[in-house]
């Protein structure tokens, strides 16, 4: 706060911008200094007849002008209505009051200088004084002029007591307008203040919640108070440092603590601000609530791995362990029973023979159960369009690709069986049917996958007996194998008309 | 095709599983095992040499793999067949080795019995394919949801709407009339209706298709 600042004496100016009022009670004392100059000048020519030599003159001048400094300097940071405003108040009205009824009375120019006190008053006392005191300057000037006996005139009168009324009633309006001014700056300000730390913080939580180690949350907690002077930033879990954050000049300083649950946040800068401290209990909460995440993501980790490990090893034991030891002691019984009991040998060979095979089966299941499922992506309309386009190329036959529905992978063994399909499908068509085009058409119906290899060849009558000594006979197996499968194998075609090879084949319970 | 025995090569990087397809394969009259590699580099250059007219190929070797020694071996020697063997038979290697020029493919632990009529099913130009899985392999959650009409169904139905037959449809797909009847099926089921006028009528209702 300027020594001129405020009517209010104690008025706390936010830091920041000039306030306006601030200006015109600059302007008033410039004013008051001004007039009483002027006053001082006009006195000092037409001193003479007046009972006040120049230095008496002179000496009252500096009395008025250095009670305003000296009080308003002694006024700065002082509780407004406080005893000690009361006292300085008082003080500064014994110098100035007599000494400009004096003035006023050797120079009616200083009568001008007179109204820059009124702003004067209600700086320098506290409230109902300063209203009595507005009261008694001009009545008492100009009865200190005039004296007392010219309040016998009516007029006179009047005018002493109009200003004794309006002069405190004008101060009182004036300091309600700059207190209430001064209430709505602050206010203004606190919640410019309040926005730009809610955005900062908001931005720090963010970037806490997006971090992936410690060390990241407590950067995010040292950007986001890197205004308020903080530049190192350690993260504590139940008294144990867990992260840090720093950056390259910091140096030891004060330290900010803020608490959430066993998360301790510590920060410190060469020149911290108080401002940090509530941001930083905010913080603390999310920085919390990000270690004990972390906490929870690798103990889960942990625990998944050794569960898994754990589930392995009794699963080899159950498995490829347990069939070992059984073969070995089929074989062992084996080879003692050769020279005492051939016939039980072929037996206990054929036992080995099963268990093996059966331990073979476990552990294709668990290396089935085991693969990662991104690896499964279907290579089957890939391997399609490869070996179609090649035939494409080798026969001179156009042939197209279309695959319809969500590709899924498929059971063990269909994808296979519907390529080979395809190729012995392929293989027809190049030896018998002189077709122009061909389209091989994969559909994903869901709970079926199935397979057309079209041609537009010259067909043939499905009632005729077929040749059964070509690819007829190499189609043969693959239709054993869909019947198997649980699928539907179909051949269709009419003289003329092309040819349709379909393949029909489950894809597993839906 | 020529008369004798089959020739057979076998080729596993592991000396004792050939040994013990060789013990397998033997006392067969029709079969014989003429040779061995370990790799298919080995592989490569001994059917070059022997010309068998079967070989038994392991997939998973170092250097030269199974596919690889395959898709050499075929479009070196069209008249020798691939039969693979392998201990999975989920593996993308399969269709891979399949792609590749092979007739088929076993799982190893086939009975000799198996072996030796799929060896003379190769032989001859079959398709071997190791028997059909049981169903608990399957993996069932991967079906997916079933709601909405696929692009190739609403074809379909546009087609019968517009008075197709299930041949003339197919005609005009180029797939069989089977397949038809399968997408026709799967689309009564998510219009939740029993005949193809149902189909028709729900799907112009809904505005799934226009005639």
């Amino acid at each position: 706060m300027s020594e001129t600042g405020g009517m209010g004496a104690a008025a706390a100016a936010p830091s920041g911008a000039v306030h306006a009022w601030d200006r015109y009670d600059r302007m008033w004392v410039a004013m008051f200094h001004v007039a009483l100059a002027v006053a001082t000048v006009v006195a000092l020519a037409r001193l003479g007849p007046k009972p006040l030599d120049a230095a008496g003159l002179l000496l009252l001048v500096a009395v008025v002008a250095g009670a305003r400094h000296l009080a308003a300097r002694r006024l700065q940071g002082v509780e407004e209505e406080s005893r000690e405003h009361l006292v300085v108040g008082l003080a500064w009205a014994a110098a100035t009051l007599p000494a400009m009824v004096v003035l006023v009375n050797a120079e009616e120019a200083f009568f001008f200088a007179m109204y820059g006190l009124f702003p004067q008053v209600f700086q320098m006392l506290p409230r109902k004084w300063a209203v009595a005191f507005a009261a008694l300057i001009v009545p008492a000037v100009l009865v200190g002029a005039r004296g007392a006996s010219a309040l016998r005139d009516w007029e006179f009168l009047v005018s002493v007591v109009g200003s004794a009324v309006l002069a405190p009633a004008l101060g009182l309006f004036i300091t309600a307008i700059s207190r209430q001014s001064y209430e709505r700056h602050e206010a203004i300000l606190a919640l410019q203040a309040a926005h730009e730390e809610a955005e900062s913080v908001l931005q720090a939580s963010l970037a806490i919640s997006r971090a992936r180690t410690g060390d990241e949350v407590a950067a995010a907690v040292g950007e986001c108070l890197g205004g308020h002077g903080v530049d190192t930033v350690v993260l504590r879990a139940g008294g144990e440092p867990v992260a840090r954050w720093a950056t390259s000049d910091a140096k030891p300083a004060v330290t900010l603590e803020a608490t959430s649950g066993e998360v301790t946040v510590e920060v410190a800068g060469p020149a911290l601000s108080d401002a940090p401290r509530r941001t930083l209990e905010t913080l603390a909460t999310s920085c919390g609530l990000a270690l004990a995440n972390f906490a929870l993501v690798e103990q889960a980790r942990h625990t998944g791995v050794l569960e898994e490990r754990a589930r392995l090893a009794r699963e080899i034991h159950d498995t490829l362990a347990q069939g070992f030891v059984s073969v070995l002691t089929q074989l062992e019984a084996a080879a003692s029973a050769l020279s005492r009991a051939p016939g039980e040998v072929v037996e206990r060979v054929e036992r080995a023979h099963d268990i093996a095979r059966a331990s073979l089966g476990e552990a294709r299941r668990s290396v089935e159960a085991l693969r990662p499922a991104a690896l499964e992506a279907a290579p089957l309309p890939e391997a399609l369009e490869r070996v179609v386009g090649r035939w494409s190329e080798d026969a001179e036959v156009a042939a197209q690709v279309t695959v319809t529905g969500e590709p899924v992978p498929l059971p063990p063994g269909a994808e296979v069986t519907l390529l080979r399909a395809t190729q012995e499908a392929l293989a027809n068509v190049a030896r018998h049917a002189k077709a122009s085009s061909v389209t091989v058409t994969l559909s994903f119906l869901g709970d079926d996958v199935v397979l057309d290899v079209h041609d537009d060849g010259r067909g043939f009558d499905p009632a005729a007996p077929r040749e059964r000594s070509d690819g007829g006979f190499g189609l043969e197996a693959l239709r054993q194998r869909v019947g198997a499968s649980g699928g539907f194998f179909g051949l269709e075609s009419e003289l003329g008309q092309g040819t349709t090879l379909t393949v029909h084949l489950p894809v597993g319970a839906p | 095709m020529r008369t004798g025995p089959v020739r057979v090569v076998l080729v596993d990087d592991h000396p004792v599983v050939r040994d013990g397809l060789r013990g397998m394969l033997a006392g067969d009259e029709d079969l014989t095992v003429v040779g061995e590699a370990g790799n298919g580099e080995e592989a490569v250059a001994l059917v070059a040499r022997l010309e068998p007219e079967v070989v038994l190929m392991d997939l998973r070797m170092p250097g030269c793999d199974g596919v690889e020694a395959t898709a050499r071996i075929t479009s070196a020697h069209p008249g020798v067949r691939v039969l693979v063997l392998t201990t999975y038979d989920s593996e993308a290697d399969v269709l891979r080795a399949v792609e590749a020029g092979a007739s088929g493919y076993l799982l190893k632990d086939s009975s000799s019995a198996e072996l030796r009529r799929a060896v003379r099913a190769t032989a001859a130009g079959q398709t071997v394919l190791a028997p059909a899985v049981a169903a608990h392999l399957v993996r069932q959650s991967r079906t997916p949801p079933v709601d909405a009409l696929t692009a190739r169904e609403l074809e379909v139905l546009e087609l019968v709407a517009r008075g197709a037959t299930n041949r003339d449809v197919g005609r005009a797909l180029h797939v069989s009339e089977a397949t038809v009847k399968s997408h026709l099926l799967h689309a009564f089921t998510k219009l939740g209706v029993n005949d193809r006028t149902a189909a028709v009528t729900t799907a112009l209702e809904r505005g799934l298709i226009r005639l």
